[in-house]
C-alpha cells in the first residue's frame, strides 16, 4: 500500500515537474499559442498592457504570422482605442496580403479613425486589385465609402459623383429597395450641404420612403425646409424627428458615431432656438 | 448598418472553440481577477468584472452629441508647443455610472506613440473626468454592470477636430 502511495506521490511530483520544465523553462510552441489566446481574452476583458505584452511576447517566438492573425490582433486593439498597436498591427498585415487587407483597412480609417485621405489611399489601392468590380468593403459599396471620404473632406461635387456612381453601380445588378437608405441620406447630405436644398428634400424622401423611421432624414429635410423658408413644414418634420429619436428610431451603430448621426438633445436644442 | 463585418465573420466559433474560449474565460477571470482587481479611485460592483462599452450599450446622456458639448465649451485651444495629435483617454465606468481609473495614452496623427503638449492632454483627460451623466450599461438580464470605455481626441494645431468613437 505504502509502495503505491509513494508511486503516485513520485508520479504526481514527476509529472509537475515535466510541466513546469515544458511550460516554465522550455516553453513549447502551445505555450505561445495559449499565451497569445489568454492574452487577446486580456483585452477583451479591458486589460489591454497586460494583453499586449502576452501577444507581443507569443508574436515573438511563434513567428511567421499571417496577415488574418495580424488583423485580428489590431481588431481588439481598435475597439478598444489602442491605435499605435492597432495600425502598426494592421499595417503588417497591409504589407503581407494588401489584396486582403486594404479593403477593410480603408473603410476602418474612414468610420473608426475618421482619417479620410489615408482612407483613399487604402480604397483606392484596393479598387485596383479588381478594376472591372465594385467591391464592398464592411456593408459599403466602395464607391460609397470613398464619396463618405471626399464628403468630410469637403469636396463636395467630387463625392455627389460618387454617390450617384455607388448607385448606378447598385442598380446594375439590383432594383431600387436594393439601395441601403443611407446611401440615399448621405447623397441628400451632400446636396444639402452643396446648398441645394430642394434636391437634398427630393433624396431626404427617397430615404423616409426606404424608411420611414429614418429621425435623421426628418431632421435635416426640416431643416432644408426651414433655410428655404418652408418653416412651418420644417418645424413638424424637426417634431417628427425629436418623436422618433426619443422612442429609440435612428441610425447608429454599437462602436462608432456614425456621420451626420442625430442625437434627442441636438433636435431639442435646435427647436428651442426656433 | 455598420457590423464590423470582417470581425464578426473572424470571431465565428465553432462548438469546440467556443468551449475552450469559455475554458479561458474561467481561468483569466479566476487568476488574472483575483490577483489585478483594480481598487482605490473606483468601486466596481460585483466581481469587479469589466466588459467592452461596445458590448453592454454603455451610454452617455446626449450621446457624442453631449459629450462633443462638453469638450466645445470648455476646452481652450492650445497654441503652442507639441499641439497635434491623439489623445486617448481610457476609464471605467461602474454600474452606478460613476467613473475612475483612468488611464490615457497621446498619439501622433500617424498613431505613433508620442508626447503631446502638457496642457492640451491635461484639459482633456480633466474634462473627461468632468463628464459625469453616464448611463451604465446592462447584462442579458438589464442589470447595470461595469463597463470600460475610451473617448479619442483628435487635435490638431491645438484645436479639437474629431472625438470618437461614440
Amino acid at each position: 500500500m505504502i509502495k503505491w502511495i509513494k508511486r503516485i506521490v513520485i508520479g504526481l511530483l514527476s509529472t509537475i515537474a515535466i510541466l513546469i520544465l515544458l511550460f516554465v523553462i522550455i516553453k513549447p510552441k502551445p505555450y505561445y499559442i495559449i499565451n497569445y489566446a489568454i492574452g487577446s481574452q486580456m483585452q477583451w476583458f479591458g486589460y489591454d498592457k497586460k494583453g499586449n505584452e502576452m501577444i507581443e511576447k507569443s508574436i515573438k517566438k511563434l513567428k511567421n504570422f499571417s496577415a488574418s492573425e495580424y488583423h485580428i490582433i489590431s481588431i481588439q486593439n481598435t475597439k478598444n482605442g489602442n491605435y499605435n498597436k492597432a495600425i502598426e498591427y494592421l499595417d503588417k498585415a497591409s504589407e503581407l496580403e494588401p489584396k486582403e487587407v486594404d479593403g477593410y483597412y480603408g473603410w476602418l480609417l474612414l468610420y473608426y479613425y475618421r482619417d479620410y485621405e489615408k482612407a483613399l489611399f487604402h480604397l483606392n489601392r484596393y479598387d485596383l486589385f479588381t478594376p472591372n468590380f465594385d467591391d464592398y468593403v464592411g456593408d459599403d459599396n466602395i464607391l460609397y465609402a470613398k464619396a463618405l471620404c471626399y464628403k468630410e473632406l469637403g469636396q463636395y461635387s467630387k463625392a455627389l459623383e460618387l454617390f450617384n456612381n455607388a448607385i448606378k453601380s447598385e442598380l446594375k445588378e439590383h432594383d431600387e429597395s436594393w439601395i441601403s437608405h443611407q446611401v440615399y441620406f448621405q447623397k441628400a447630405r451632400t446636396l444639402h450641404l452643396l446648398g441645394q436644398q430642394k434636391k437634398a428634400i427630393e433624396y431626404y424622401d427617397k430615404t423616409i420612403k426606404s424608411w420611414d423611421k429614418s429621425a435623421e432624414s426628418f431632421y435635416y429635410k426640416g431643416l432644408a425646409q426651414i433655410e428655404i423658408n418652408d418653416s412651418l413644414i420644417g418645424r413638424k418634420n424637426l417634431n417628427l424627428a425629436l418623436d422618433l429619436v426619443t422612442k429609440g428610431y435612428k441610425t447608429s451603430d454599437s462602436y462608432v458615431a456614425l456621420f451626420d448621426e442625430v442625437y434627442q438633445m441636438e433636435i431639442e436644442k435646435i427647436i428651442n432656438e426656433l | 448598418m455598420l457590423n464590423h463585418a470582417t470581425t464578426h465573420s473572424l470571431n465565428r466559433c465553432t462548438p469546440f472553440k467556443k468551449k475552450l474560449r469559455n475554458l479561458i474565460y474561467i481561468l483569466v477571470i479566476t487568476i488574472f481577477f483575483s490577483c489585478n482587481r483594480k481598487s482605490g479611485e473606483l468601486d466596481l460592483c460585483g466581481l469587479g468584472i469589466l466588459k467592452p462599452y461596445y458590448l453592454t450599450g454603455l451610454d452617455y446622456k446626449g450621446g457624442m452629441y453631449g459629450i462633443k458639448e462638453k469638450y466645445k465649451k470648455e476646452y481652450i485651444p492650445v497654441k503652442k508647443g507639441k499641439n497635434s495629435g491623439i489623445v486617448k483617454i481610457r476609464f471605467d465606468v461602474n454600474c452606478l455610472g460613476e467613473t475612475g481609473n483612468f488611464e490615457f495614452e497621446t498619439y501622433t496623427l500617424n498613431y505613433e506613440s508620442t508626447t503631446i503638449n502638457d496642457s492640451i492632454v491635461n484639459q482633456i483627460v480633466l474634462i473627461a473626468r468632468k463628464l459625469n451623466n453616464w448611463i451604465p450599461g446592462t447584462n442579458d438580464d438589464n442589470e447595470n454592470i461595469n463597463s470600460f470605455k475610451f473617448i479619442a481626441v483628435k487635435v490638431i494645431n491645438g484645436e479639437i477636430k474629431e472625438i470618437l468613437p461614440k
